[in-house]
């Protein structure tokens, strides 16, 4: 049985909540929140806000977990239980795993995990609030938090996440698009070097409409981009001229 | 006007710097496509003298070769070996705590002198300053310099807390008078 949206989500050219099918949902961070952590980040698209914190390099435990000539990477995706409309059980999903793996994965193609041999990068994820595309924004937190923590990357990571209503196609899915849509394509940009370092999808698409869609995340990311570089130059500002 | 020899700016990793004909990259940067970009986030210097461009973090996360670090032993795995959790690393600003890495002391360098065991350099629960000798976990460390050694001890007969003043190899317990070896660092 197909799944109907309560509400059509595209009226007149225009999505549920007024943007256009090419317009992001306003972007906001902030870097450097958790002062214990080693970096961390607090980003926002529109409603879905999640908490980024990165631990490391430092000494795997358990110890068997080491690779003698490189560091290891760990990633822990957490939607907290006051995050959706429904209570939603602490413990970890099968989506939480999947979602951690391939965050994972991301972040390993950027990081030089060669300057830190026997280490582990520990990469804690926590959505606080969830209105869709939390797995791109998890990864632009992450990405934010890592640069934070001061650790070597090839690039900031940008997570922008590309849908379909029946032939239209929209980027940055909120949770009625992300739930009733006709399908679902998140994509994570490394934005200086042009690299796509994740893409799921679901759906049918043509390669017509996933070709636009990826025309439309590159584009999306260039702004978040510009955003992330704000936010890390803002923090550090006071530092540097001092 | 002469224009300064180096300039600096803030720049995130991934930022290009220069192209690799005008710079070389030096520390924090690497060569991608003909263009040198920054590996972290920190502050770009550009020589324009000797043309290398180095980035000077703004964190510096993991303990180096050379540091001077605080910790205490915790266990001797044979009489050769002190294992160290080291937890807090000295900076120019004063003593900063960090996330507990494991330490090596092996005996050789204990001491400036010969000995014969690890115990009669380091005890159990004891404080030492030492110096940091290889780059990654668990790191090797040593205590051979005059300021390196035991910083707080603990008498092995009556317990009490004992601060080594010398570096004199041997400490004497002021409550019970009890003579142990260290290899003790003055306060």
């Amino acid at each position: 049985m197909v799944k109907q949206s309560p509400i059509p989500l595209l009226t007149d050219g225009k999505r549920v909540d007024g943007r256009l099918p090419e317009e992001h949902r306003p972007v906001t961070m902030q870097v450097g929140v958790l002062p214990n952590a080693n970096g961390s980040a607090l980003v926002a698209y529109g409603n879905t806000v999640v908490l980024a914190a990165v631990y490391g390099p430092r000494e795997p435990i358990p110890r068997y977990i080491t690779v003698p000539d490189k560091a290891v990477v760990r990633v822990r995706y957490h939607m907290a239980p006051f995050s959706t409309d429904d209570r939603k059980n602490p413990a970890p999903t099968r989506r939480e795993i999947e979602i951690s793996k391939v965050v994972k994965q991301a972040l390993e193609a950027v990081v030089f995990l060669e300057q830190y041999p026997k280490s582990t990068i520990d990469v804690f994820l926590e959505v606080l609030q969830a209105d869709g595309s939390t797995r791109v924004t998890s990864i632009t937190a992450a990405s934010l938090a890592l640069a934070d923590a001061g650790i070597p990357m090839r690039d900031l990571v940008v997570g922008v996440s590309v849908g379909k209503i029946n032939d239209t196609v929209i980027v940055d899915l909120n949770k009625l698009e992300d739930n009733y849509g006709d399908g679902d394509l998140p994509i994570a940009i490394a934005y200086r070097n042009n690299w796509v370092l994740l893409m799921q999808l679901d759906g049918v698409w043509k390669p017509s409409e996933v070709k636009r869609g990826l025309e439309l995340a590159f584009k999306a990311a260039e702004n978040i981009y510009r955003n992330m570089r704000e936010a890390l130059k803002g923090r550090y500002m006071a530092v540097v001229q001092q | 006007m002469q224009e300064p020899s180096v300039s600096r700016a803030l720049v995130t990793p991934g930022e290009e710097l220069g192209v690799e004909e005008e710079y070389l990259p030096g520390d924090n940067a690497y060569v991608d496509s003909g263009y040198v970009k920054s590996m972290v986030l920190g502050i770009a210097e550009w020589d324009r003298v000797n043309h290398v461009v180095n980035v000077k973090p703004l964190k510096l996360s993991l303990i180096r070769p050379g540091q001077i670090v605080y910790g205490k032993v915790y266990y001797f795995p044979s009489d050769k070996v002190a294992m160290v959790r080291i937890f807090a690393v000295q900076q120019q600003d004063g003593v900063r705590r960090i996330q507990a890495e494991t330490g090596i002391l092996y005996v050789t360098y204990a001491s400036e002198e010969r000995l014969g065991t690890i115990y009669d350099a380091v005890g159990l629960g004891d404080l030492i300053k030492a110096r940091v000798l290889s780059s990654k976990p668990p790191y090797h460390i040593s205590l051979r310099g005059p300021s390196l050694g035991v910083v707080e001890t603990k008498c092995p007969q009556c317990r009490a807390v004992i601060v080594p003043s010398s570096t004199s190899g041997k400490i004497t317990c002021p409550v019970c008078g009890f003579v142990f070896r260290r290899k003790a660092a003055p306060s």
